[in-house]
């Protein structure tokens, strides 16, 4: 489709338009203004942030300068040979390279030019035992961040339904394994100084990057249609209080408005299972993808989403919509395993979400079902004492919404479970936490199950299931967000179906097709693409606004 | 701990106004977030209330039991969560006003989340509940008087007369210790 229009219809020209305003939005818009454009954000809903506000705001950066704080080194081969085998083929070396060698530097930039400020974490990347991985320092945690610095955009923040509370990244999972440790008076502390963590501290810092820039933030401006003039992206059209608004882009349309995982036709389009819910906002629909492919782009990794195991807390709700809680400690902690409706665990509970959702996809031919969808976790009282279960803690009473019962085989008839499939799995388990050895599927060998794990139990992962009463918790796949969308280059442009660059048009993070592939890196391993992506776009976009 | 509480002067009769408060059935319904109440007998009663904890908004399922019948004058109550950790205590206290004509209307709580992290989540509860208290009371006013009009303070005149008797508390407690 030629997309023609006359100058005179445009009403806004600015040398790049950003569509989206989450981490990797944020960072093209500033990079794209220090490099002489002018720039507009176009972001559809009435608050700033995107998927990167309601994350956890860490970055996954190989080679990156906070890495000695905490005695960590790093090598391009490593971060390489361990980017290679995760994206298993499906991405290309030259993304892969170019994120290596460009994330540590889109780091520092935005640490010496705006208020973006990490600090070291010591957590291991999610495959800490393949080649290349390293046992901590890629992953990092972003300083919080006083809100009220925002001044009359501070309300405009989008909040997170998950990580309101300010915590660092260990504290977070520290929650999880030892609630009762959490230093509960600081973190009170923190909320009356007005200070916010996470996500929000990330996006806090480049919405205060933006603002010191005057950059103009367009909000409830929804990108809807690309501009072509003469095979080129000269512009995009966008609704914004019921009208079409046509903005002028001369160096290039960034697209950097998230996945497609709140459309549920494109999600049964191309993902291989389901997602019953998603942490992201509900705004995240595939405009980047529609509008693409609307002038001609290839896509790529659409069968691939950031999937985790999940369970609502029936009534819980934030923005009108269900809250998705990430199933951790649960699956993590001693006392607990994971099992399908045939009674029969299929997985190492304790690898990383990304991991698990391949095992959670299991489509078993014979059946013809999705032999793992849903699952249960399956807890006994000496779990219920030591741990939380999403929001119980411990010390709180027993929920209505938790199935609960005295013995096992009243527990597994009252959801679902095959009973003599559950027993026969409890009683191998049992056997594998006296021997201290998983032989099914070596839980507790791992040093990221481990890092996750109880370091005060007997065994940080691995503790019985035998004492009433027990606890069954549906799990199900949700997803933070998908990774398919159109192909770029390593300059961010993004390619026709026969490899051609369609000029003037760009993408970042999770609105383009993924350069892990069917991997994820470690923590923070989405924001890091997402804002290295955001990094390179930005600065193209404004070369070619100056005819570069 | 949040402690709330909100008051309201309404243009009708103590008398009248306790006709209203005293069956719970009549303003229920009224409280913020109210999804059902179930009354058990003249002292208990189960109440399923959908609130605010920050962005997130969660229902609770509460046992209330009557701990204070003042006849004409008021009510007060104990909560307990049956699916959350939290307890608390609350009244809803008349007094006359305008020599009679009119009835001062105060709703006040007193709530607490236990656990380990209750202290995060009092603190973020706050909001929420000062607003119930505000809107509850508001709520029985209108119902009771519907051309009654909540006093508007813009903020800056409320500041400033708290200021204000800050300043002459201070002045006279000095007066008075001088004057000793």
């Amino acid at each position: 489709m030629e997309n023609r229009l006359p100058s005179q219809r445009w009403d806004k020209e600015v040398d790049v338009a950003v569509v989206g305003s989450g981490g990797a939005g944020l960072t093209a818009a500033i990079l794209a203004h220090d490099n002489g454009a002018n720039v507009t954000v176009l972001e559809r809903s009435d608050k700033i942030g995107g998927t990167t506000a309601v994350s956890g705001g860490g970055i996954w950066v190989p080679l990156n300068h906070h890495m000695s704080e905490i005695g960590a080194q790093d090598t391009r081969e490593e971060a390489l040979a361990y980017c290679k085998k995760l994206a298993a083929g499906r991405s290309s070396d030259e993304l892969l390279e170019t994120f290596v060698d460009t994330a540590h530097v889109m780091l520092s930039y935005l640490e010496e030019h705006t208020p973006v400020r990490y600090r070291a974490c010591p957590m291991p990347d999610y495959r800490p035992e393949d080649p290349g991985a390293k046992p901590a320092g890629r992953t990092l945690d972003p300083e919080m961040f006083a809100k009220a610095e925002l001044g009359e955009w501070a309300d405009r923040l989008r909040p997170s339904p998950l990580l309101f509370v300010p915590i660092k990244i260990e504290e977070s999972f520290m929650a999880f394994s030892q609630p009762k440790n959490l230093p509960v008076g600081e973190i009170v502390q923190r909320m009356k100084d007005g200070l916010v963590a996470s996500g929000n501290a990330l996006i806090g810092r480049l919405l205060k990057g933006c603002l010191e820039r005057n950059i103009d933030l367009q909000l409830e401006a929804r990108g809807r249609e690309l501009v072509r003039e003469d095979g080129r992206v000269t512009g995009i059209r966008a609704e914004q209080d019921g009208k079409d608004v046509f903005v002028r882009a001369r160096g290039g349309v960034v697209l950097a408005s998230g996945g497609f995982e709140w459309n549920a036709a494109l999600r049964d389009r191309f993902l291989p299972g389901p997602i019953s819910h998603s942490c992201s906002p509900h705004y995240n629909e595939g405009d980047a993808l529609i509008m693409a492919q609307e002038v001609g782009a290839d896509i790529g990794n659409m069968t691939e989403a950031w999937v985790y195991p999940g369970a609502c807390v029936p009534g819980e709700e934030s923005d009108g919509q269900p809250v998705s809680r990430w199933i951790v400690g649960e699956r993590t902690l001693p006392h607990s395993i994971m099992v399908n409706r045939h009674g029969e665990r299929f997985v190492n509970e304790g690898i990383n979400y990304n991991d698990m959702s391949k095992a959670l996809y299991n489509f078993d031919p014979g059946n013809y079902e999705m032999r793992n969808l849903p699952c249960w976790m399956i807890v006994d009282s000496q779990y219920r004492e030591h741990y939380p279960i999403m929001t119980v803690m411990p010390d709180d009473p027993d929920p209505d919404w938790l199935p609960k019962e005295e013995t096992l085989a009243a527990l597994a008839a009252r959801v679902g479970i095959n009973t003599e499939g559950l027993a026969t799995t409890v009683e191998r388990w049992n056997g594998f936490v006296v021997a201290g050895k998983d032989r099914d599927f070596s839980r507790g060998e791992g040093t990221y199950e481990r890092w996750m794990g109880d370091a005060t139990a007997p065994h940080p992962n691995l503790g019985t299931i035998e004492r009433g009463p027990f606890y069954a918790l549906q799990i199900d796949a949700h997803s933070s967000g998908t990774k398919g969308g159109p192909r770029t280059n390593t300059r961010g442009q993004v390619l026709d179906v026969r490899g051609n660059v369609i000029g003037g048009l760009y993408a970042a993070g999770n609105a383009m097709a993924g350069v892990s592939g069917p991997g994820y890196f470690g923590g923070g391993g989405t924001i890091g693409l997402a804002m290295t992506w955001g990094y390179i776009c930005g600065i193209d976009a404004a070369k070619r606004a100056k005819g570069g | 701990m949040p402690k709330v509480d909100y008051t309201a002067t309404i243009e009708r009769p103590r008398a009248v106004v306790w006709e209203f408060v005293k069956d719970m059935n009549n303003w229920a319904p009224l409280a913020k977030g109210y999804q059902e109440h179930e009354v058990v007998n003249d002292r208990e009663s189960l109440w399923t209330i959908k609130g605010d904890i920050g962005p997130i908004s969660r229902v609770t399922k509460f046992h209330v039991t009557i701990t204070e019948w003042l006849e004409g004058e008021g009510v007060g109550f104990a909560l307990k969560g049956l699916n959350e950790s939290i307890t608390g205590e609350g009244a809803i206290r008349l007094n006359e006003a305008a020599g009679g004509a009119s009835t001062e209307v105060r709703g006040e709580a007193l709530l607490e989340f236990g656990g380990s992290l209750g202290p995060v989540i009092n603190h973020m509860f706050v909001p929420w509940a000062k607003q119930g208290a505000d809107e509850l009371v508001t709520k029985i006013a209108l119902t009771l008087q519907p051309d009654y009009q909540k006093p508007k303070q813009p903020f800056f005149i409320t500041a400033w007369l708290q200021g204000l008797g800050r300043f002459l508390k201070h002045l006279f407690t000095r007066q008075e210790n001088e004057g000793r």
